[in-house]
C-alpha cells in the first residue's frame, strides 16, 4: 500500500527542520519504521545521555497513535524495563491532530518531569517517592552506563 | 471510424490527497489530520475545520474534536463556509501524470476533468476494435501496440509494447563488453562483465594504501607478493582495535567532562585569544590540554595561597598570646619586687634601731642605761612590736 501523503510530509519536515535534541530517521526498507534518538533534557538526571527509541506508524495512522518503545535502558517511573512508555497521548488521549514531532517532544518532556503518581515501573516509582535523591542518582548512573552517546 | 469521445475517457481515478501543489499552500488551509489542503471542508461545533472524510474517520474512534478534545458527535459537523471550499479548490495543482511527462498545472477543481478528458499521459482504452489493452492517450491515435510481432533475431513473438525491452534480453542479439571488446549474447553480458578478465581493478588491499591496479587476470600474481595483502589480517585487527579504543576514549572523555566541568578562568581566556581560530583540530586539542594544565596549576596556586594565609593568621595569634604572657609575667615580678623592697625597708629600720640602742648603751650609764633602752624597748614593743616581729620573721624566711 502506498505511503499516505501525511507520513511523507511529516518525514520530510522531521529531516528538514529537526526538533533540537531529537532525531528521527526512517528505515530505507520500511518508511513507517523510524530510528529515533532523544537527548536527555538539561537539568534532568538524563542530561548528557542519548536515548534510542523505535517508532512504528501503524496501518491506520494517524487515526491510531504511533507505537513507540525505548531501546536504551532507562531508570524512569513511567518507562518499564521493556522500554514501554506510560504517556496519556500515546493511549487514550491520542488525537489524529498530533504528530510524530509533538509526540517525541512529549516524551522528551516526560524525561524532564517524571510522574511517579502514574507509574509503569512500580519499583522505580516507589523508590522515586520514598528516596527521590537516591532514585535520581540511580537514573544518572544508568544514563552514564547505558546512554553514553 | 474514430471512436467516440466518451469511449476515450480515462478511467484513471485521481487521489486528491496525493496531489502535488504548485506552491506550498497556506498552513491555515491544511487539514489538521491529513496535513493536506482541505478536501470537502467541514466545520465542527467548536469551529475547527477538517476534511469531511478525515473527521468522520476520527469520530469513529473517539467522539472528541481532534484539536481541542471537546466532546463532538457526527451531528455537530456541518459543511464549512463556501469561501473556504473555494479557497482550497482554487489552489493550483500539478497533473498526477507529471512523472510520465505531463507538464499541465491547473486549479484543483479542474484536475479530475483534465485527467479524464485531456491529459495525454492518462491511460485510455486501446482504439483498436476488440483490443482490451490500455494505452496512453497520446499514443492511442497510432496503431495498436498490443499486437504481437515477431522478433527479427530470435523469431520469438513479442508485443509491440515490449519490443524495446526485448532487445536487451533477446538471446540472438549480441553486444560488446566494455572491457575486453568481446561480443556476448545480451542475456549473458551482465554476468560476464562482473568477471571480465580484462577489467582494470584495484588491489584487494587498496584501502590499506596499496596503489597497484591491473587487469583482473594479472592481479593474482600481484596479490601473491603484495606486502599490503600479506599484512591485511593484522592491519584489519589493528583497525578494529583502533575503532574500539576510539569509542572507549570518547566515552571516557564524556565521563571526564561530567566530573570536571569546564570553568571560565582568566588563564583560559588568554589561551583562547592566543589560539588561532583556523587552527586544526589537533591544535585545538593541544590548547584544551594546555588549558587543563593551566587549570591544574591555577588550583594548586590557589591552595598554596590559602595555606600561606592560614599560617600568617596563626603567627599573628601566637604573637598576641606571647605578648599577653609577657605582660602577666612582668606584673608578677613587679609585685614580688615591691614585697622584697618592703622587707628590705623593715630590715633597714631594725638595723637603725639596733645601731641607735647600741650607741645609747655605749654613751649612757650602766643601770639607767640598761633601764632606758628597756623602757624604750617596751614602748617600741607596744608601738612597733608587730612590725618588728613581722620583719624578723621575714628575715628568717629570707
Amino acid at each position: 500500500m502506498a505511503l499516505p501523503k501525511r507520513i511523507i510530509k511529516e518525514t520530510e519536515r522531521l529531516v528538514a527542520e529537526p526538533v533540537p535534541g531529537i532525531q528521527a530517521v526512517p528505515h530505507d526498507d520500511n518508511l513507517r519504521y523510524f530510528d529515533v534518538s532523544i537527548h536527555g533534557p538539561t537539568q534532568s538526571p538524563y542530561e548528557g545521555g542519548v536515548f534510542k527509541l523505535e517508532l512504528f506508524l501503524p496501518e491506520d495512522y494517524p487515526m491510531t497513535p504511533p507505537k513507540i518503545r525505548f531501546l536504551t535502558k532507562i531508570y524512569h517511573p513511567n518507562i518499564d524495563r521493556l522500554g514501554r512508555i506510560c504517556l496519556d497521548v500515546l493511549k487514550a488521549n491520542w488525537s489524529p491532530a498530533l504528530q510524530i514531532r509533538t509526540i517525541l517532544l512529549s516524551i522528551q518532556a516526560l524525561l524532564g518531569a517524571p510522574n511517579p503518581d502514574d507509574p509503569l515501573a512500580n519499583d522505580v516509582a516507589q523508590r522515586w517517592k520514598e528516596d527521590e535523591p537516591g532514585a535520581i542518582a540511580t537514573a544518572r548512573e544508568w544514563t552514564q552506563t547505558h546512554a553514553a552517546p | 471510424m474514430p471512436p467516440s469521445r466518451s469511449s476515450r475517457n480515462s478511467l484513471q481515478s485521481v487521489d486528491l490527497r496525493a496531489l502535488d501543489y504548485l506552491s506550498s499552500p497556506s498552513a491555515n488551509l491544511l487539514c489538521p489530520i491529513c496535513h493536506s489542503p482541505l478536501i470537502t471542508p467541514v466545520q465542527t461545533r467548536c469551529l475547527h475545520t477538517f476534511c469531511s472524510a478525515c473527521i468522520s474517520l476520527s469520530l469513529e474512534r473517539s467522539l472528541t474534536c481532534p484539536v481541542d478534545r471537546k466532546p463532538l458527535s457526527h451531528d455537530d459537523v456541518t459543511p464549512a463556509p463556501i469561501m473556504i471550499a473555494n479557497l482550497v479548490n482554487d489552489l493550483v495543482v500539478l497533473c498526477p501524470n507529471r512523472e510520465k511527462g505531463c507538464n499541465t498545472s491547473c486549479a484543483r477543481w479542474l484536475v479530475e476533468s483534465h485527467v479524464r478528458e485531456d491529459c495525454g499521459y492518462a491511460m485510455v482504452k486501446c482504439a483498436k476494435e476488440g483490443c482490451d489493452g490500455m494505452v496512453e492517450r497520446r499514443e492511442s491515435e497510432g496503431e495498436c501496440v498490443h499486437e504481437e510481432v515477431e522478433c527479427n533475431f530470435c523469431q520469438g513473438v513479442v508485443r509491440k509494447l515490449d519490443f524495446e525491452s526485448h532487445h536487451n534480453e533477446c538471446p540472438k542479439l549480441s553486444s560488446d563488453c566494455r572491457h575486453c571488446s568481446e561480443s556476448f549474447p545480451n542475456p549473458e553480458l551482465p554476468a560476464h562483465q562482473l568477471n571480465c578478465p580484462a577489467e582494470v581493478i584495484d588491489c584487494a588491499a587498496s584501502h590499506f594504501g596499496c596503489s597497484y591496479s591491473s587487469r583482473r587476470s594479472e592481479l593474482d600474481e600481484h596479490l601473491s607478493h603484495c606486502h599490503f595483502v600479506a599484512l591485511t589480517p593484522i592491519l584489519q585487527l589493528h583497525t578494529e582495535r583502533i575503532d574500539t579504543l576510539e569509542l572507549e576514549n570518547k566515552a571516557i572523555r564524556q565521563k571526564l567532562d561530567l566530573l570536571v566541568p569546564p570553568r571560565p578562568l582568566p588563564s583560559q581566556s588568554s589561551a583562547a585569544t592566543s589560539s588561532d581560530p583556523t587552527d586544526s583540530s589537533a591544535a585545538r586539542d593541544m590548547t584544551s590540554e594546555m588549558q587543563d594544565y593551566t587549570y591544574h596549576l591555577y588550583s594548586e596556586y590557589e591552595q598554596l595561597r590559602s595555606d600561606v594565609e592560614r599560617l600568617n593568621a596563626q603567627i599573628r595569634e601566637l604573637d598576641v598570646k606571647q605578648d599577653m604572657a609577657r605582660i602577666n609575667e612582668g606584673l608578677r615580678y613587679n609585685d614580688e619586687m615591691t614585697g622584697v623592697r618592703a622587707a628590705i625597708n623593715g630590715l633597714r629600720m631594725q638595723l637603725h634601731w639596733l645601731v641607735a640602742s647600741r650607741r645609747d648603751t655605749v654613751t649612757g650609764g650602766g643601770g639607767a642605761g640598761a633601764g632606758g633602752p628597756r623602757s624604750v624597748a617596751g614602748s617600741s614593743v607596744s608601738g612597733d612590736g608587730r612590725r618588728m616581729s613581722d620583719s624578723a620573721r621575714q628575715v628568717v624566711k629570707l
